[in-house]
């Protein structure tokens, strides 16, 4: 049995090795390019410091982050709010509204383009980080708001009783009992919404016309095609924009696989 | 005064639930109505035309053959990418599912391809396509099979198989998350059982592994079809449609039929359809999912 164990492990290690490979190998590949510059291999750094000289890119960088945090953040409270009071009060129609956010959540974004820049257009916004932080907090609510009451729906209600026997008032026994429960929730949807308000690209790249509202993957997206020019410059920028993606990955994958397996995916 | 009691507490409740209803309805609800209602009118915004034509945006569409060109690619590129992300997904799940040492690790590097952003990812593909043709072409020339470059980009075939490799490489790991979530409740003593009826490998797969997964396969399906049937970023950045608008998709389309020809009317019947198209896909997983919870329940 132990040979034939460890038979079979030297071909599914091939694979796991393969399987690496092909996820690392590409994120290893952008480093290289990076660092090369063509001249030299002594100022390997020469395309960072190019990029982050030029004043629009920490511009961008910015309107990113602010877009990415403050989006979470709204989403986080109100997202909170909501299922709160769906799962833990009594409400008509909860179980309505609950599917209305979970068919909602899947919602193809391209479809509205049309209406969403229309009616921005008409409210005379215009290039304004405003406009992504509304929309990546909408868009992020219905998942956000469908993954906490599952967790939420968890926490049986003899102890939120008891609290209140105890002589907790509503506030109180949220803040103090019911919040710290569901942190693991909490920490899975931010890790989540952050990285969709980072990665977004369709409402960005039509909302956005000059580095005041810009964000990174619009920007990189302008990089002209194909390799040769500026390629260099353009892999320096996509690893940095990356940084704070494999930050997530090295510290909270545990916290992304455990909320995955605790069956907010699924129905 | 009990009734008055719950009837203040509804309301309180509704409070807490309002904000984001009204979030919801202001940004995704009523621009859907408002898509429907402009498809049924010719609406160019910078030239101030806007007039109600009725039906004439779908009859245009009906005839129109880069629409239909596009519907077409939009089917094969998601049924092909969906198809071998579900079978590579449920490999790799298999294999991921199997007790190993620095199995963290693995999973931890699955999350790369699925993390990293769309527009970095297309971006870095094109530059690795650029490359491998390049090479291709050199090493043609030197074997004097041709005496030319071709060029490889100019293969319609080509870059859509490239844009359907970029999305397999992007999304299986999310396949193979959803489907280890499925087979890790899977309680051991279903293949022991299975083992002692003299059961095979294969048949304890068929028998045991799939009955149990099929609910995460049948959402895990459900999740990429909408997504990459509406999905824009990879074949926008690493093709933009091209070569001469061949392989556009039906967002791709949505989208230079808005800001290039600035027709916020058809544009509007184009979305319209893809909104339809991804509604049906929806409630046919739906009902496929609903079938079988009744049935386990019974």
């Amino acid at each position: 049995m132990n040979s034939k164990n460890k038979k079979l492990n030297s071909i599914y290690l091939f694979f796991i090795i393969l399987l690496i490979i092909f996820c690392v190998g590409p994120l290893i590949f952008l480093t290289c390019l990076s660092i090369y510059s063509g001249d030299s291999i002594l100022n390997f750094l020469q395309n960072y410091t190019h990029i982050i000289e030029n004043k629009s890119f920490i511009r961008i960088f910015c309107n990113s982050l602010i877009i990415a945090i403050a989006s979470t953040i709204i989403t986080l409270n109100l997202s909170i709010m909501a299922s709160y009071a769906l799962t833990r009060r009594q409400v008509r129609f909860r179980k309505s509204f609950l599917l209305l956010f979970l068919s909602i959540s899947t919602f193809p974004s391209v479809t509205i383009l049309s209406a969403l820049y229309m009616l921005f257009r008409a409210l005379n916004l215009r290039d304004n980080i405003l406009i992504l932080i509304i929309i990546y907090t909408v868009f992020s609510l219905p998942f956000a708001i469908w993954t906490l009451a599952g967790y939420f729906k968890r926490i049986p209600v003899e102890l939120e009783e008891s609290a209140k026997l105890d002589g907790c008032t509503d506030f109180s026994t949220f803040k103090n009992i019911l919040l710290p429960l569901i942190s693991s929730g909490i920490a899975f949807s931010t890790i989540l919404i952050f990285i969709y308000c980072w990665n977004e690209f369709i409402f960005a790249v039509t909302f956005t016309t000059t580095d005041l509202s810009r964000t990174l993957p619009v920007d990189i997206s302008l990089f002209p095609p194909s390799s040769g020019y500026r390629m260099g410059e353009l892999c320096a920028e996509s690893l940095i924009s990356s940084i704070p993606l494999i930050i997530i990955i090295l510290f909270c994958q545990k916290k992304i696989l455990s909320g995955l397996t605790s069956g907010s995916v699924k129905e | 005064m009990r009734k008055t009691n719950l009837c203040s507490e509804e309301k309180n409740a509704l409070f807490l639930i309002a904000p984001s209803v009204i979030l919801i309805m202001l940004v995704i609800l009523i621009p859907v109505v408002y898509t429907f209602y402009c498809s049924f009118s010719n609406k160019m915004l910078v030239f101030h035309i806007n007039q109600f034509i009725g039906f004439d945006n779908y009859k245009f569409l009906l005839q129109d053959d880069r629409f239909w060109h596009s519907f077409y690619n939009n089917i094969y590129f998601s049924s092909i990418a969906v198809i071998i992300e579900l079978f590579l997904g449920l490999g790799i799940a298999l294999l991921l599912n199997l007790k190993f040492r620095a199995r963290t690790l693995v999973r931890a590097a699955i999350l790369v391809p699925w993390i990293m952003p769309t527009v970095i990812v297309a971006k870095f593909w094109g530059i690795v396509y650029t490359f491998l043709f390049s090479y291709i072409n050199t090493l043609l020339l030197d074997l004097n099979i041709v005496n030319i470059n071709l060029n490889w980009r100019e293969i319609p075939f080509l870059a859509m198989s490239f844009a359907i490799l970029v999305d397999v490489w992007k999304y299986t790991p999310f396949m193979v998350l959803i489907l280890l979530t499925g087979l890790q409740v899977i309680p051991e003593e279903q293949y022991q059982a299975a083992l002692v009826d003299g059961a095979n490998k294969f048949q304890r797969f068929i028998n045991v592994t799939i009955p149990f997964i099929l609910p995460n396969i049948t959402v895990a399906l459900l999740l990429r079809t909408i997504d990459s049937f509406s999905s824009f970023s990879i074949i926008y950045v690493l093709i933009n449609g091209g070569p001469a608008n061949s392989n556009e998709i039906m967002p791709i389309y949505l989208f230079k039929m808005l800001f290039q020809n600035l027709q916020f009317g058809y544009g509007s019947a184009i979305a319209v359809i893809l909104f339809i198209c991804i509604l049906i896909i929806s409630s046919v997983y739906f009902i496929f999912l609903n079938h079988r919870s009744k049935g386990e329940n019974r």
